[in-house]
């Protein structure tokens, strides 16, 4: 009997639904050495704590390594180093201050040491912040970021996103920023951190 | 599908090598710049690959003694083949045999290729040029990880670590 307005009440609530899922963005705000960062909640698949990183060779600097993630690798990109030039300065003067000790102590004949560098171990270095890792939503690669702490969710609408336009190359890891009190904190790209890797690696 | 494997331990590394591309493998003491190993009565090229794999991965060596390892030329390129003649001024003898050694721990072990996981999409291309096939997770703080020796071969000619 009631059957056709039931119908147009459902289809009436699935749209305003719809609407309101395509209207509003769930943000994952997190920081990364000081600085705050966002990614849509879409974007994160998941998050990791205190896993081993196995450095791999012939890498960029930039790849920690990779993690066992349930049994498969994760590629673990430090994004400290692609956003922050300081940071990247001063990781690149640690590893040569690092290699300098290094050769210095094998050639004075001290012991080596007894582990290997798993990076988490280096609790409070620039290169290797922490052991929590964002893995991306991504269906073409295991990526993750080494980050520093997870701060909030915020959800905001659409309209309170600001694009960045004429990007230059070294922003494109932004696609804008995203409004929170008053300030603005930059949304970062997970696409950007894939093509990097591929440019870089000349991956197809 | 079950695959033979030779295994060549490090501390909380493994390196594997499908077993069908090993002639033999022994412990001898051996200087690690020797250009040449006798075996079967011929002198084969030899390449000490141990460095390369402690310096990369950042692996330590659980012995001194050298583990030599004898492959086929076959199963490497001619121009690392002709590399490898060339560096260690050794001509390859009539079996077309050649020997690798490293400081680790070798043994035999059976892995179903299903236990052996592919490296992430982003780096699989690159590693796999650099010989690294892929990787598995045995148990938490180590990893095995398959190497072509041929392609590792090839990083080394192409690396400084001459």
């Amino acid at each position: 009997m009631n059957e056709e307005i039931v119908k147009a009440i459902n289809e009436k609530t699935t749209q305003e639904e719809e609407k309101t899922a395509d209207d509003f963005v769930t943000w994952l705000i997190f920081s990364i050495g000081t600085e705050r960062y966002a990614f849509a909640s879409s974007d994160v698949q998941e998050i990791i704590r205190d896993m081993d990183v196995y450095p791999f060779p012939f890498l960029p600097s930039y790849i920690d390594g990779i993690i066992n993630r349930r049994g498969d690798p994760c590629t673990v990109i430090n994004p400290l180093l692609l956003l922050n030039k300081e940071a990247a300065t001063a990781a690149a003067e640690e590893k040569v201050a690092s290699q300098t000790a290094s050769t210095e102590a094998e050639e004075n004949g001290e012991e080596e040491r007894d582990e290997p560098p798993v990076l988490n171990k280096k609790k409070g270095s620039i290169t290797s912040p922490s052991s929590l890792f964002l893995v991306l939503n991504r269906s073409d690669d295991q990526l993750c970021l080494r980050i520093s702490d997870i701060l909030f969710f915020h959800e905001t609408h659409k309209s309170d996103i600001h694009s960045i336009s004429n990007a230059t190359v070294e922003d494109s890891f932004y696609v804008g920023t995203v409004d929170y009190h008053h300030s603005e904190i930059p949304v970062l790209s997970s696409d950007a951190f894939e093509l990097r890797l591929r440019k870089d690696l000349g991956s197809a | 599908m079950l695959k033979q494997f030779t295994c060549i331990s490090y501390n909380r590394i493994d390196f594997l090598v499908p077993s069908e591309y090993i002639v033999a493998g022994f412990y001898q003491h051996m200087q690690d710049d020797a250009r040449s190993v006798i075996y079967n009565r011929e002198t084969l090229p030899h390449l000490h690959i141990g460095y390369l794999l402690e310096h990369e991965f950042y692996c330590k060596k659980v012995n001194e003694v050298g583990v030599i390892l004898v492959m086929k030329m076959q199963d490497f390129s001619s121009s690392v083949c002709v590399a490898i003649s060339d560096f260690t001024e050794i001509a390859f003898p009539a079996s077309g045999f050649l020997a690798l050694s490293i400081n680790g721990e070798i043994r035999s072990t059976a892995l179903s290729c299903n236990e052996l996981h592919l490296m992430p999409h982003g780096i699989r291309e690159k590693m796999a040029e650099c010989g690294i096939s892929a990787v598995r997770f045995p148990e938490e703080g180590n990893r095995q990880v398959l190497i072509a020796p041929d392609l590792l071969v090839r990083k080394f000619f192409s690396g400084a670590l001459l």
